[in-house]
């Protein structure tokens, strides 16, 4: 403790109320007389206890709802579920204040004031979606449908993401803020191209590692439960390793902290693959074996084919040098093999072939990476250089066994598709991948109930397939969105477009549970963009910033009030990545709320687009086919686990044709990726200083002298979520600006101070605290702060206020592939002189206001 | 004699706070107050140098509690089964006991203006079961059980800790719930 006040903190109010005649059963098994009343009472038993999924993070830890007179009244943790073990996070128990809360939305609006002035009308479901329906079908006719741009909220569960994904797919629809292109694309657009399936790097299996590292993953951020086997595996002599540009919970539990610097993280991945290939740590076999090292490469960057050098050869069939015949020879794509046996390819070296000289693709990456020595990788990252040899070697000698998790944070970089495929390179070529302890390259989720079928099986429409078709004319970012954004729009490209009507302007707005106001880069010009717009619709469990603008409302059920199949998403390890859990009602859904499937589902019929299934049932139930079960059965089962399996690439499990090897048009592990460099990135990863930086623009450095980051994660929330709970806010009350104790003496700031943070975008407004876990030179802002207690009328409940999303641009630059923006940069920080916000909510008697049953709120 | 405690291993435990909110939950306690709370100690030293742990305080179940002694109208009282309790209709919220206690482990409910703490959640009827602070804990890093008791969970693992088991500063009150720090420095003697 800081001093002994900290400890002896006192407390304000307190609102229990004490009941009766209570109990006083010993301890120890034996009875104590009743001779006092202690501080609480004994409950009378719940009616009921339904098991059911948490959804308030990316981690779906199992619960236990307790029901009395048809409310959940408690939570606990399902001790059955082997992720989380009967353990809980904070924000489990706060889901009956947000399913009771005075503020949830309870029937559809239409609104009757401008938009922004809060004004709203309660209308009646048909009025609601007919509405809705005759204004897509308007919009479709005379605008086109790719002029709708549809959003939905991070986080949700896959089955729901898909249903709104397609119906507004068949419309025409391309466009949205983009989700997944921040955090999730790059890793997934990688591991699909360079071994053939979608992973955030899932299934890291820390029950048998030798050594984690933890990339800039906030242990106790989602899903806690991955700390648990980390825990067990250091007690077993693992080496726990954490890279992160603050002193996290995770790096103070850390053997080796890497503190680097803000966004060059690159260059530490290759510093790391440097020492593991110069000091021989890497896996041989498996590079020659498994991987495109051997595979030659022509002068112009690409791969060498059997076509170049025999016209009537095929152009998917790739070149080695064969150690053994000293020739070249061929790898038959098709057949997964080699043209003969007994060829040993060379996997380093430069070979000539009629008169031209071919370098094989590792030793292009092996050049590649030479620079990135300890030593340079110190000046580019702050993190010392024999720290990094040290973390590389220990990496090296604990690999194959070694496991490996990044946080989505690492990938809000211009350099995205980058950094993920120099992670998967990282660990494969330290032989990590399907080996224990290692990584399983595993889907989310791994036992195979794929929501994306249900996008995947039925038949496209006649207006979708015009639209794939000619791409280019309906995106708001033609030409760019090459490989995985969605299918058309990130979101800078869909704000521009919203402001300036270019290449088009978009006409309605669907937005599904997600606050993109306050949410998405540079707050204000999307709150300016949604102001084009003729038609907005929101869907929410309350009112947003995003909702105020809006035309109608539909109030969305609760995670806990419908039915659902569900999975860990966001890169956990085993058992949770191989896990698959109920999540079904606590109670029904309050008002006229509705489940978001269910309003698609509607949605769809009116307008006349074939949803492919008849309701979400028919599907869960196709999904839950290949473990040969129904969705009934899984509600009595609760959950179930496989177990990982390894080396699938020997066996052929990796393939659909069951041959040994990767799902790659080649079969091999793509180290080298023509794809990539197809994509307007390079074959290799390589480092990208970010836009705005000490190095970038050290001409800014004597007006913003310090760099902004806002990665990390709240312990109470969800991104824009749950400030509505009052535990939650008492946990994390404030828009917290972390700032080093050094700067801020030199500032004049003490703890509790608010202060001004200021880019050469914008500004907004956080509270001081001082914390030598940032970088003198770094600040540390909370991001997506508003006020669900503020009016309409206060700027939208303060959206921009305390909010760190004013403060970045929608001018680029983009990482090539995936349209992901730089979210670090340089700022200035000064006093506030105008104080705090006005008419937030911090004491406990004015969190009052948002206990269930509290006076006010929205339905008032 | 029974001596009931929690033994805290501070190297597992991520400061997440699930342990403050599930008392609330289990105990129905009011906004602004905690019988359990997570401090943050440190970081201390400079970047990159640094050390942090944090610390869960609540009722230590003191041997010599000094929120017993002082209060005048023996409503604070060590049961026999060792847990240090209130007996609400004895209390008559003269905070006293909140003053004595040296962690801050008391808290003075402002409505009811009688003083609430720490039960061990001693109201729950099942005699096997934890505290559920205990049950849910993500770090799994608290255990329950009698410290006098040798075979218990709770000796074994101060026993096993030897000098890493660490005792919150005594000042004459005798402290009875153990934290374990290994991997750092312990800053709260």
């Amino acid at each position: 403790m800081k001093d002994e006040n900290s400890v002896k903190e006192r407390t304000s109010k307190s609102v229990r109320t004490i009941t009766g005649a209570l109990s006083a059963l010993g301890l120890w098994g034996k009875k104590q007389p009743q001779t006092f009343t202690e501080a609480n009472s004994i409950e009378a038993p719940p009616d009921q206890i339904i098991p059911s999924a948490c959804r308030l993070c990316y981690g779906r830890c199992g619960i236990l709802g307790h029901i009395k007179n048809g409310r959940v009244v408690k939570i606990e943790g399902n001790p059955d579920i082997p992720s989380n073990v009967g353990t809980l996070c904070s924000r489990a128990y706060a889901i009956p204040q947000l399913m009771y809360s005075p503020y949830r939305l309870l029937y559809p609006l239409k609104r009757v004031g401008e938009r922004g002035e809060g004004k709203w009308q309660r209308i009646t479901w048909d009025e609601a979606l007919d509405t809705i329906a005759s204004k897509i079908k308007d919009i479709v006719e005379n605008y086109g449908g790719h002029t709708i741009i549809h959003q939905y909220g991070t986080g949700r569960d896959m089955y729901q993401f898909n249903a709104i994904n397609r119906f507004f797919l068949e419309l025409g629809s391309t466009a949205t803020f983009g989700v997944g292109n921040l955090c999730w694309l790059g890793s997934y657009m990688v591991s699909r191209r360079i071994y053939g399936d979608e992973t955030q790097y899932t299934g890291w299996d820390a029950s048998k590692t030798k050594l984690i590292i933890h990339w800039a993953r906030q242990e106790r951020s989602r899903g806690y439960y991955d700390w648990l086997l980390v825990k067990e595996a250091k007690k077993r002599g693992a080496k726990y390793i954490v890279v992160d540009s603050r002193f996290t919970s995770g790096a103070s539990k850390a053997d080796i902290w890497l503190p680097i610097r803000p966004g060059s993280d690159m260059a530490l991945v290759l510093a790391f693959i440097n020492i593991l290939i110069r000091e021989n740590y890497y896996d041989r076999d498996f590079v020659t074996k498994w991987t495109n090292g051997p595979f030659l490469v022509k002068p112009n960057g690409w791969l060498l084919t059997q076509q170049d050098l025999d016209p009537n050869g095929s152009s998917t069939n790739y070149v080695v040098w064969d150690e053994n015949s000293q020739s070249p020879k061929v790898w038959d794509s098709k057949q997964v093999d080699w043209e003969s046996p007994d060829i040993k390819p060379a996997l380093l070296g430069s070979y000539q072939i009629n008169g031209v000289e071919y370098q094989t693709s590792f030793q292009i990456f092996y050049d590649s990476v030479k620079e990135w020595t300890p030593e340079k990788a110190a000046e580019i990252t702050w993190v010392a250089a024999d720290k990094i040899r040290e973390a590389a070697r220990l990496y090296g000698q604990n690999s194959p066994g070694a496991c490996f998790a990044r946080g989505q944070k690492v990938e809000f970089s211009i350099n995205t598709s980058g950094i993920s495929h120099a992670f998967t390179i990282m660990m494969a070529l330290a032989g990590n991948f399907d080996v224990p302890g290692g990584q399983n390259i595993a889907r989310e989720p791994a036992n195979g109930a794929d929501p994306y079928l249900f996008d995947l099986i039925p038949p496209k429409g006649e207006i979708r397939q015009k639209t794939m078709a000619n791409l280019d004319k309906y995106s708001v970012c033609p030409g760019k969105q090459k490989i995985l954004g969605e299918l058309g729009g990130f979101g800078a490209a869909t704000t521009h477009a919203m402001v300036t009507g270019k290449p088009f302007q978009p006409r309605m707005y669907w937005g599904q549970t997600s606050e993109p106001i306050v949410g998405v880069e540079d707050s204000r010009e999307v709150m300016e963009g949604f102001k084009k717009l003729d038609f907005i619709v929101n869907v929410d469990l309350y009112m947003t910033p995003t909702g105020e603008l809006a035309d109608i409302i539909l109030p969305a059920a609760h995670p806990n009030e419908v039915d659902r199949i569900e999975y860990a998403h966001s890169g956990h390890g085993w058992p949770a990545s191989h896990t698959t859990l109920i999540r079904q009602p606590f109670s029904p859904p309050l008002g006229e709320c509705r489940d978001d499937m269910d309003i698609i589902f509607d949605l769809a019929q009116r307008v006349g687009v074939n949803m492919g299934w008849k309701d979400k049932y028919q599907f869960f139930d196709f999904m839950m086919k290949p473990v040969g079960m129904t969705f009934e059965d899984l509600r009595k089962k609760v959950f179930i686990t496989s177990q990982p399996s390894y080396k699938r690439f020997e066996t052929g499990r990796l393939r659909r044709d069951r041959k040994p090897g990767f799902e790659t048009p080649s079969g091999k592990f793509n180290l080298y990726s023509e794809d990539l460099k197809r994509f307007g990135w390079g074959p290799l990863p390589f480092y990208i200083e970010p836009p705005i930086s000490p190095f970038s623009t050290p001409e800014l450095l004597q007006d913003y002298p310090y760099i902004l980051i806002t990665g990390g994660r709240s312990h109470a929330y969800f991104h824009t979520e749950y400030r509505q709970s009052p535990w939650m806010r008492e946990l994390h009350t404030f828009p917290t600006v972390e700032i080093n104790p050094a700067t801020a003496e030199k500032l004049g700031f003490e703890d509790g101070d608010w202060v001004y943070i200021e880019t050469k975008h914008g500004k907004c407004k956080q509270r001081v605290q001082t914390t030598p876990a940032v970088h003198p030179q770094v600040i540390h802002a909370n991001h997506d702060w508003w006020f669900p207690e503020k009016l309409a009328t206060d700027d939208l409940h303060g959206a921009f206020e305390c909010n760190p999303n004013v403060l970045v641009s929608n001018d680029g630059p983009y990482d090539p592939a995936i349209g992901t923006d730089q979210y670090c940069g340089l700022c200035k920080v000064y006093k506030a002189l105008d104080g705090p916000p006005k008419g937030i909510w911090t004491t406990p008697e004015q969190l009052k206001g948002f206990l269930p049953n509290a006076k006010g709120g929205t339905q008032a | 004699m029974t001596q009931p405690i929690l033994v805290i291993d501070l190297d597992a435990c991520l400061g997440c706070h699930a342990c403050a909110t599930v008392c609330k939950q289990e105990n129905q306690i009011g906004l602004g107050a905690n019988w359990n709370k997570v401090l943050e100690i440190g970081p201390v030293g400079q970047y990159p140098d640094l050390e942090m742990y944090y610390l869960p305080v609540l009722c230590q179940q003191c041997e010599n509690p000094t929120c017993v002694s002082v209060c005048p109208t023996g409503a604070s009282f060590k049961r026999e089964d060792g847990v240090v309790l209130v007996r609400h209709e004895r209390c008559i919220g003269c905070q006293y006991c909140v003053m004595a206690c040296p962690y801050g482990a008391r808290q003075f409910n402002h409505e009811t203006k009688l003083i609430e703490k720490c039960t061990l959640c001693a109201h729950r009827a099942n005699t096997t079961d934890r505290p559920v602070c205990v049950k849910a804990c993500p770090a799994q890093c608290r255990l329950y059980g009698d410290l006098d008791d040798p075979l218990s969970e709770v000796s074994i693992a101060v026993k096993e800790a030897g000098e890493n088991a660490h005792f919150l500063m005594d000042v004459g009150n005798k402290p009875a719930s153990v934290y374990l720090l290994k991997s750092q420095t312990w800053r709260n003697g």
